[in-house]
């Protein structure tokens, strides 16, 4: 069977999506690991932000 | 029952209160057919927590009894609702979803139940809701004590989160209307995947007292029903000045359609590709077909774009620094760990040693989004978009769960995170069914300035004027 290359890609992302389903369930420190991990890839983007020093906080809503 | 026409259970709520007025049904009659059919057919859906039918027969006689003497009270008066469990009503179980809070009671009633209950609407139930509304992040439908919302259109999909009972029982009739919460897409985002109408409201405008807070800066309540005019009719019902709510605004809600600008007046800003390639495929047509409807009211629809900001990471940031805070005891004391969701359990630790700087970056630079959404809504009336990208996921796979052969997203955002920048800014936006896809549906939303809420409603209604999509509903017997 010839298959193109992207449904070489397609297989393999299947199969990787097959192996994730049956590779066990992440362990509760590891959870925390990525959780820790997403908040400094927020503070990241946050960091990115250029923010002049006279802006302060919005802690009001109306127009 | 036997006699009760089943029609009754789909509705709205003029239609309901005009049978209600000419005496064609009573208010216990009302109260014991949703009732039974709530406590029959809500756990089908994993959206009941809490029954209330026998306190809400009980309130109805009351009402049969001012309509007798025709004491009116208003559209609501005898109407029959439901109510997500993150709002306390006095001696009874309020869980919030999760179970470290599943024999929780409060002393005193939210303030929006106690405002429907004195224009007579009766609480028929709590309803179901992902845990915490969500607030550590979570990753499965099942991230609920009462089990993964389930869709009316089709149980293998998830009703969406986190006010799931309360868009799971308005798309199956098993209430005319629920109230429900969103800090960022949990009113929207049911809406929209159960193919019932839901209405965020203004920041401030709704008084929160009673309700479980996850974010003080922006939790909102509001209600999901059938039409854009029952959002309405309940928004008036449950707006207004609030002192035990910091954050009420003062400001009250009076539904006057007939006051609503011009239409052709009315600028609304799209951005074309998430029409095109940013939403999935197969919900294309109903939302070019949306689009067309819209542009058919006589409004001038101009293209639009959001400002760039980094959306995500600060309602990450905010959420989840408040989120934290408000919960500190339940995390530093290690009942977290009993939440259904991994991950949620993991975020919400993570989330309590985020520093303040980060809370204080993601605040600063709301106020320069808040300043540039000004200028955008300087330029344009109404922000369209699509509610959702993609049709309820399935409630086996994980909620970020790609296909493989998932095409890459485009370059250009569009407005794919109007949600999140809606709630930053305090927005009102309406979600309004337009079609299906697959079978389930499919819808749209609309974001005004802070207190459009009549112009949205007015186009909300003008649309369902000529759709039907709210109307048409899953078979559920």
């Amino acid at each position: 069977m010839k298959l193109s290359r992207r449904g070489v890609l397609a297989l393999a992302g299947a199969g990787m999506a097959a192996v994730k389903a049956q590779s066990p369930p992440a362990s509760p420190a590891d959870r925390l690991a990525t959780a820790r991990e997403n908040n400094c890839k927020g503070a990241d983007k946050l960091a990115q932000f250029a923010i002049p020093m006279s802006t302060e906080p919005s802690f009001v809503f109306r127009p | 029952m036997k006699d009760f026409d089943q029609q009754l259970f789909w509705a709205t709520i003029p239609e309901l209160n005009a049978k209600l007025k000419a005496r064609e049904v009573s208010a216990v009659e009302l109260a014991r057919a949703f009732g039974d059919r709530i406590e029959r057919l809500g756990p089908r859906y994993n959206a009941l927590a809490l029954p209330m039918t026998e306190i809400a027969i009980r309130r109805a006689k009351d009402v049969d009894a001012e309509f007798k003497r025709e004491r009116l009270r208003g559209p609501l008066h005898g109407v029959p609702f439901a109510a997500k469990d993150l709002l306390s009503v006095a001696g009874q179980i309020t869980t919030w979803g999760a179970k470290p809070y599943a024999a929780q009671v409060f002393d005193y009633t939210a303030t929006v139940l106690t405002k429907l209950e004195k224009l007579g609407s009766l609480l028929m139930a709590k309803l179901a809701m992902v845990e915490l509304a969500g607030g550590g992040g979570y990753n499965t439908a099942a991230a609920s004590l009462f089990g993964p919302g389930l869709n009316p259109w089709d149980r293998t999909r998830w009703s969406g989160g986190s006010s799931s009972g309360s868009a799971a029982a308005v798309a199956a009739g098993l209430v005319p209307f629920a109230l429900g919460s969103e800090t960022s897409g949990s009113i929207l985002t049911p809406a929209a995947f159960c193919g019932v109408t839901g209405l965020r409201p203004t920041y401030g405008l709704v008084s929160r007292h009673g309700a479980m807070a996850l974010s003080w800066t922006m939790d909102k309540i509001g209600p999901l029903a059938r039409t854009a005019e029952d959002c309405a009719l309940v928004l008036q019902a449950i707006a207004g000045k609030d002192p035990l709510d910091l954050s009420s605004s003062g400001k009250s809600f009076y539904y006057i359609p007939q006051y609503a600008r011009k239409f052709s007046d009315l600028k609304v800003g799209f951005a074309p590709i998430d029409f095109s390639d940013r939403a999935d495929a197969p919900l294309r047509p109903a939302l070019a077909q949306a689009l067309e409807t819209v542009k058919s009211l006589g409004v001038q629809v101009v293209e639009a774009k959001l400002p760039d900001f980094p959306y995500g990471a600060m309602t990450g940031a905010i959420i989840g620094a408040e989120g934290a805070s408000i919960f500190e005891p339940l995390i530093t004391s290690g009942q977290v760990d009993q939440l259904a969701d991994p991950d949620q359990i993991a975020g919400l630790k993570a989330r309590l040693e985020m520093p303040a700087k980060d809370y204080l970056k993601a605040m600063r630079i709301r106020s320069m989004m808040q300043h540039e959404f000004r200028k955008l809504f300087a330029d344009v009336d109404i922000l369209l978009a699509p509610a959702r990208y993609s049709v309820a996921p399935l409630v086996s796979q994980p909620l970020d769960y790609k296909p493989p052969d998932a095409p890459k997203e485009p370059d250009d955002p569009g407005m794919s995170s109007l949600i999140p920048a809606g709630n930053l800014g305090g927005l009102p936006a309406l979600s309004l069914p337009c079609g299906f896809a697959g079978g389930l549906p499919v819808a749209i939303q609309l974001v005004g300035n802070p207190f459009s809420e009549n112009m949205l409603l007015a186009i909300g209604k003008a649309f369902q004027d000529r759709t039907d999509f709210h109307r048409q509903h899953p078979k559920v017997d």
